[in-house]
């Protein structure tokens, strides 16, 4: 390419180019977690187990209609695990419901600080009836196992801060990543687990619940 | 090529509220499809309509970009990227990375607007093939994927994606087949 005398230098070229490269190459390490996870759930995993994603104190009201803030970072308790729900699910969190019922009867032979926690992340259908109903379809013990719904504005700064996204699955439901979200007594989100993993996740709650100071 | 001034005008016309308007906007992004494949060219093709309505600079750009290799490598680079799952989703979950998009592909138009007398024919060839190899790739991946690869998006929209950028790349492939068995222009 040299040897024949081009009319303009060819530097400035080479340096658009390498400057360009070097964005680009920048550009695709920050959102990738230096080239090795391309795609947002993995990146929100990778970050929770960094302790990168915080929740705030979230307010809510119950399925037995008291209100609570959550995680507001008081003694107990240290560990929550938390899914996000809609009541007139008809699949996911039906199954979800049924995991979280076991991990319930788990919890009851064990005094580790962990509470379950089911969010609803739909404040206009989910009232305090429909909450109660789906804690009566799911035996929800109401000091083990919170069913709650947020107001509308603090659901969706929860699922924002988490990086959650509900999208529509085109059957007048929704579809979410994530299942079973790890909070510490902070709100601080230690890990993702799938729907699957809830023995994995309840054992890691109860390590988290044990080991906090 | 000359093309006629009112073209570039109807394109403005067009694709920018469709751009611009939050509601027609998030029609196009519902759809992974539409998004890959319609907005991005749309900002693509508004930032080359803006480009060259505009007064014909002096072509000092050329100093920067000797044989059209700066402008090449912006298109394959913008498209790369933008073909990565994790980025389609930040556009839609991040306002600065939407923002980031709206300018990364309006500027490859507007470039490229300036930019593509400068490419000569291999160059062309290059980039076609370059492109289409790309879209065949992620189209594929996409269409494979059992798992959701975006937050924003179900598998089905996934393989719609897939589907539509195989096409894309079999079109562009086509385009660069033609292309290589035309003799090519003297000089």
């Amino acid at each position: 390419m040299n040897d024949r005398p081009a009319p303009r230098p060819l530097w400035p070229t080479l340096l658009c180019c390498g400057v360009l490269l070097a964005v680009f190459a920048a550009a695709v390490a920050r959102i990738s977690n230096g080239f090795e996870l391309w795609t947002f759930e993995s990146l929100r995993r990778a970050q929770a187990q960094q302790g990168l994603l915080q929740a705030s104190p979230l307010a809510a009201t119950l399925s037995d209609g008291s209100q609570r803030v959550l995680w507001a970072g008081g003694a107990a308790p240290r560990a929550f695990l938390v899914d996000f729900i809609y009541t007139r699910c008809p699949t996911v969190c039906q199954s979800l419901g049924s995991e979280y019922q076991r991990m319930q009867a788990e919890l009851a032979r064990q005094a580790a600080p962990v509470q379950l926690v089911s969010l609803s992340f739909d404040p206009a259908h989910d009232d305090v009836a429909a909450l109660a109903a789906y804690a009566s379809l799911h035996h929800a013990e109401p000091a083990r196992w919170w069913i709650a719904v947020p107001a509308a504005a603090d659901s969706q700064r929860l699922l924002g801060e988490l990086g959650v996204v509900a999208v529509p699955d085109g059957l007048g439901g929704y579809l979410h990543n994530g299942a079973i979200h790890l909070l510490d007594g902070e709100g601080r989100l230690r890990e993702v687990f799938d729907d699957d993993d809830w023995p994995q996740a309840l054992v890691a709650a109860q390590r988290l619940a044990g080991a906090a100071p | 090529m000359h093309r006629p001034s009112h073209l570039r005008i109807a394109v403005l016309a067009v694709a920018a509220p469709l751009l611009l308007a939050p509601p027609l906007r998030h029609l196009l992004e519902a759809s992974m499809a539409l998004h890959m494949l319609l907005e991005l060219p749309l900002l693509l093709a508004v930032g080359w309509a803006a480009a060259s309505l505009g007064p014909r600079a002096v072509d000092g750009a050329s100093r920067w970009d000797a044989e059209g290799l700066s402008s090449a490598l912006l298109v394959l680079v913008t498209s790369a990227f933008w073909m990565l799952p994790v980025a389609l989703d930040l556009a839609l979950l991040s306002p600065w990375i939407a923002l980031a998009k709206a300018l990364n592909w309006l500027a490859a138009g507007a470039v490229l607007a300036r930019a593509l007398q400068r490419w000569r024919r291999e160059l062309r060839l290059f980039v076609l093939f370059n492109l289409a190899w790309m879209m065949a790739t992620a189209g594929l991946l996409y269409r494979e994927s059992d798992s959701r690869l975006c937050v924003n998006y179900l598998v089905d929209q996934q393989w719609w994606a897939g589907t539509g950028l195989l096409g894309g790349a079999v079109l562009l492939g086509a385009l660069a087949i033609r292309m290589a068995m035309d003799e090519p222009m003297a000089a």
